[in-house]
């Protein structure tokens, strides 16, 4: 699962872990209903907006009246969240490629001694150091100035191209120095030239971790928001969506819209999990 | 953590491909839309602004406005604090469920962790705006409390207050806490939990003396990124916080999406890269968290 | 101005400029259909007339997240701002100062608009001119008055028909300003006894920021957006707020009992224009739109949809009198007391001030 090891860049959930004992045994039942209670606070909006989704009422609030799944149909036949999911698909996948490819090399640059590796880090960590509204804003400024027209290729890919790549790189980086070289070493000795040590032992090795940060990379470009806000131009992303359809509009099948969201990103998210888990 | 000294490997057969060349498409493309542009605000905040556009003379005014203005002195400190507030309460709450998850056998951690990180897979303007509907004088809370005659009037107190938008802040934050937590006590020892209890040490001293301390890293990665999640927050106070429902993030944004007032805007997001440099140097100077940050 | 624009050049010629303009190519390839940059408030182009105008147009309307008449201004004096935009809709009272003292204007080819001739000739008279030539055509008007929830605010008391009522102590905790500067301090200054807002001194101006600061335990919370304003009301989580006239028509379709005020102090109002900023490179379309905004189709629709008042003498002459009194069409000529939207002299101390009533 990608999304586990992302911080650390550790392995996280393959490796046996052995349990840690607690030592209070009531400390221990108080620590499991502390975490329902904390289960309970996580579900509750999810469960109101999904309940909401089938109020009668033009008003995202209670009471709902009779419950109806007009929304849904309104949401089915319009076709602006179809398209914003598309474009957020598009940009998700794009980005996540592009900065996966970006970390990939600069990983392998960086199993090098070079006396740029400092300045190259400092580079790389910069934009993850950057709050959102800060890094949103230096891109406005810097767009606005340049005369680049907002819009999804010209502003919104290249800035969360910038957002994904320092975490591509976090995740990526401790794989590429962490395996056994032993293997890539022999390749060598038998007289490998370096395209084929990557393809024939590298890549082999990485191919799962480059899977897993490129996973992880879309699911940051799906869900980024604010730095989109000061970038996007008329085709907007789902959370710029979201966002216009809460603030703008106040329309009532936003929550059906969002339970339609919440269940394919669910979906994707339990297949790229299962894929995940298998291969393991 | 102090790594135990090993002594160097062989170096071995230097690794394929020329480093410089490796990099160089990364660091064009960070050179050109990661640091050109925070290097472009920052020349900005010292141009001048105003409603009929913006012209680079250099001047210090906008830096002198916001010295001047108590209003942006008081923003920045109570920004400071909600982001505090947020990275100790995400800590505290976070950390016994991190906790949790790295006790839970191997078989059944999977589905503690899937139904941890569900919620988190759904759009974070969504997840805030649900909790109108939730604490709204007819919201949910409200109308059940009065149903079962718990209280006569809704409570107004539950939305549109700054403990609203902490309670927004930390739901929205909260894993961005809990994951390095978790991922640092995944790699804990337990064989140096059982030393310490053999050795007769009690268990709140366990606790203190050895997890705690081991699981530093991760709670600094964790901080850091709630730190900075929440200075810059925009959509939480503006959609819970009511009328004071104002952060520097909102003003710096507001300078740019609706007053474009760019050059003060730029200056004014240069003063928040400043005070995070400020508050993170400091932060490193308190000698723990300069050996976690070292060894990490 | 003009030393920027060397400024720029230089810039662009550095590898940055290449980088973002190699970016740009492909945008150009993928936007092969023809489209046009609008900045227009969202009410002002609703889903159900965007077919009917692109058609007319002939060309997708990419309609730009809107904010305020400030943010319009901002953003057409922007740096680089040249060539983004090619057709505006927005309050010509407001905003014809400073864009005309900027010269950010083209003129209007008005045969290229024939619908001009559809104009009422009041309306034709409020065109902007200049030499001679027209630079905004107006296209609808409207007021903003105090919309409040008669089931909870009594329509007779007195203090409904002025905007002290947004400020009332007895309706403490139950009142939303607007969250913005321009808007909130205008009304607070009327309802203090200002006779010309837009001129006050900036110890007038403290004295407003005071006052504000005062009642702001009596506020609920500020919307800034159409859909917030409809929400607060609908969950009735407020009971009065500065609203727009189609918020009042989307909460009376809810079956909420919910009216507007005629504030004594003054309705503020005002007229939107069409205009075509400077840099523009697709006139043609841009006139065509324009021409659609004030097309017979167009204002019954947005009437219809919007209770906003228009601007094409066909459609004013076919309002039925019940209309007319339910939305007030005929405020002018009933006597209600009005202030025109006007630019404020220190616009950034206004700002300054609600930010200073908002940080308190």
């Amino acid at each position: 699962m990608s999304v586990t090891d992302t911080h650390s860049g550790r392995q996280a959930m393959s490796e046996a872990s052995p349990r840690i004992r607690v030592p209070y045994a009531n400390l221990k039942r108080l620590l499991t209903v502390y975490v329902a209670v904390l289960l309970f606070v996580l579900y509750l909006p999810l469960g109101v907006v999904a309940l909401l989704s089938f109020s009668e009422t033009g008003s995202i609030s209670f009471p709902m009246g009779e419950p109806t799944v007009r929304w849904y149909g309104e949401v089915a036949t319009n076709n602006t969240l179809l398209a914003s999911l598309g474009r957020s698909l598009l940009i998700g996948s794009l980005s996540a490629t592009i900065a996966t490819l970006i970390a990939l090399l600069l990983g392998l640059a960086f199993r090098h001694d070079t006396k740029l590796k400092p300045y190259a880090l400092g580079l790389i960590l910069l934009p993850l150091l950057l709050p959102g509204v800060v890094g949103g804003a230096v891109l406005f400024v810097f767009f606005g100035l340049l005369g680049v027209k907002n819009g999804l290729w010209t502003t919104v890919l290249p800035a969360h191209i910038v957002y994904v790549l320092p975490f591509a790189f976090l995740t990526l980086s401790p794989r590429l120095k962490g395996f056994n070289r032993t293997i890539e070493e022999a390749a060598v000795d038998l007289g490998a030239r370096p395209a084929m040590v990557f393809t024939r032992v590298v890549w082999p090795i990485v191919k799962p971790a480059v899977f897993a940060t490129s996973l992880f990379a879309f699911t940051l470009s799906f869900d980024e928001f604010i730095r989109t806000l000061f970038v996007t131009g008329f085709d907007r992303t789902v959370p710029v969506l979201f966002w216009v359809t809460v603030t703008e509009q106040g329309a009532p099948y936003l929550p059906a819209m969002a339970v339609i969201i919440m269940l394919i990103s669910i979906a994707a998210s339990a297949v790229a999990f299962l894929l995940d888990s298998k291969k393991k | 953590m102090p790594a135990p000294r090993t002594p160097k490997p062989f170096p071995g057969i230097r690794p394929f491909g020329n480093p410089l060349l490796l990099m160089a498409p990364g660091l064009v493309f960070l050179l050109c839309i990661g640091l050109a542009p925070v290097i472009l605000t920052v020349v900005l905040s010292f141009w001048r602004s105003s409603i009929f556009g913006t012209t680079p003379d250099f001047q210090f005014g906008n830096y002198a406005r916001i010295l001047a203005e108590p209003v942006y002195w008081q923003l920045l400190v109570h920004t400071l604090r909600v982001a505090l507030v947020t990275t100790l309460a995400c800590l505290v709450i976070g950390y016994p469920l991190a906790w949790f998850l790295s006790t839970r056998p191997n078989r059944t951690k999977v589905i503690w962790l899937i139904a941890i990180f569900v919620p988190f897979w759904i759009s974070y303007v969504v997840r805030t705006f649900a909790w109108l509907p939730i604490l709204g004088v007819n919201g949910l809370i409200n109308s059940t409390l009065i149903r079962i005659g718990v209280i006569d009037a809704p409570l107004d107190w539950l939305l549109y207050t700054s403990g609203t938008t902490y309670l927004g802040l930390v739901y929205v934050y909260i894993l961005f806490m809990t994951l390095p937590i978790y991922l640092s006590l995944q790699r804990l020892d337990p064989l140096v939990i059982s030393a310490a209890a053999d050795l007769g040490a009690r268990p709140s001293s366990i606790l203190r003396r050895v997890i705690l301390p081991l699981t530093l890293p991760g709670v600094l990665s964790g901080s850091l990124m709630v730190f900075l999640l929440s200075i810059s927050a925009y959509v939480t106070p503006r959609l819970l916080g009511g009328p004071s429902g104002v952060m520097f993030g909102t003003i710096v944004a507001d300078q740019f999406l609706t007053s474009n007032n760019w050059a003060f805007g730029a200056a004014l997001a240069t003063s928040l890269m400043l005070v995070i440099i400020l508050v993170l140097s400091l932060m490193a100077m308190i000698p723990p968290v300069r050996r976690a940050m070292l060894s990490n | 101005m003009k030393s920027f624009n060397l400024d720029r050049r230089q810039f662009l010629a550095g590898s940055a400029g290449l980088v973002a303009t190699s970016m740009a190519a492909p945008a150009g390839v993928l936007a092969q259909s023809q489209s046009i940059s609008a900045l227009m408030p969202g009410v002002l182009l609703p889903e159900s007339l965007r077919g009917p105008a692109e058609a007319a147009t002939g060309a997708a309307i990419e309609n730009l997240p809107y904010v305020s008449p400030t943010d319009t201004v901002a953003k057409l004096l922007a740096p680089g701002a040249q060539g983004r935009y090619d057709l505006i809709n927005n309050m010509m009272n407001f905003v014809t100062e400073p864009l005309m003292a900027a010269d950010a204007l083209q003129p209007l080819d008005l045969s290229k608009v024939p619908n001009w001739d559809q104009l009422s000739p009041y309306w034709q008279s409020q065109a902007v001119m200049k030499d001679g030539e027209v630079y905004m055509i107006p296209c609808m008007w409207a007021y903003d008055s105090v919309l409040y929830n008669k089931d909870f605010i009594p329509e007779d008391d007195e203090v409904t028909q002025s905007w002290g009522v947004m400020f009332d102590d007895r309706y403490a905790g139950r009142i939303a300003p607007r969250d913005d500067a321009y808007q909130m301090i205008t009304l607070t200054a009327l309802h203090l006894g200002v006779e010309e807002p837009a001129t006050m001194s900036r110890s007038d101006i403290k004295e407003i920021q005071a006052f504000l600061i005062s009642k702001k335990a009596n506020f609920r919370t500020l919307w800034s957006s159409f859909g917030e304003a409809v929400n607060l009301m609908s969950s009735q989580e407020v009971w009065a707020m500065v609203g727009w006239m189609p918020m009042r028509l989307a909460l009376q379709k809810q079956g909420m009992n919910v009216t507007n005020n005629w504030p004594s102090e003054g309705l503020m109002t005002f007229q939107n224009g069409l205009f075509i900023p400077k840099g523009s490179q697709k006139t043609d379309l841009a006139h065509a739109a324009a021409n659609f905004f004030i097309s017979q189709e167009y204002a019954s629709e947005l009437a219809k949809l919007m209770d906003y008042g228009v601007t094409n003498e066909a459609v004013i002459n076919g309002f039925s009198q019940e209309t007319i009194d339910r939305v007030g069409y005929d405020i002018f000529d009933r006597g209600v007391k009005t202030y025109p939207y006007t630019w404020p002299a220190e616009m950034d101390a206004w700002i300054e001030a609600w930010n200073s009533f908002k940080v308190a």
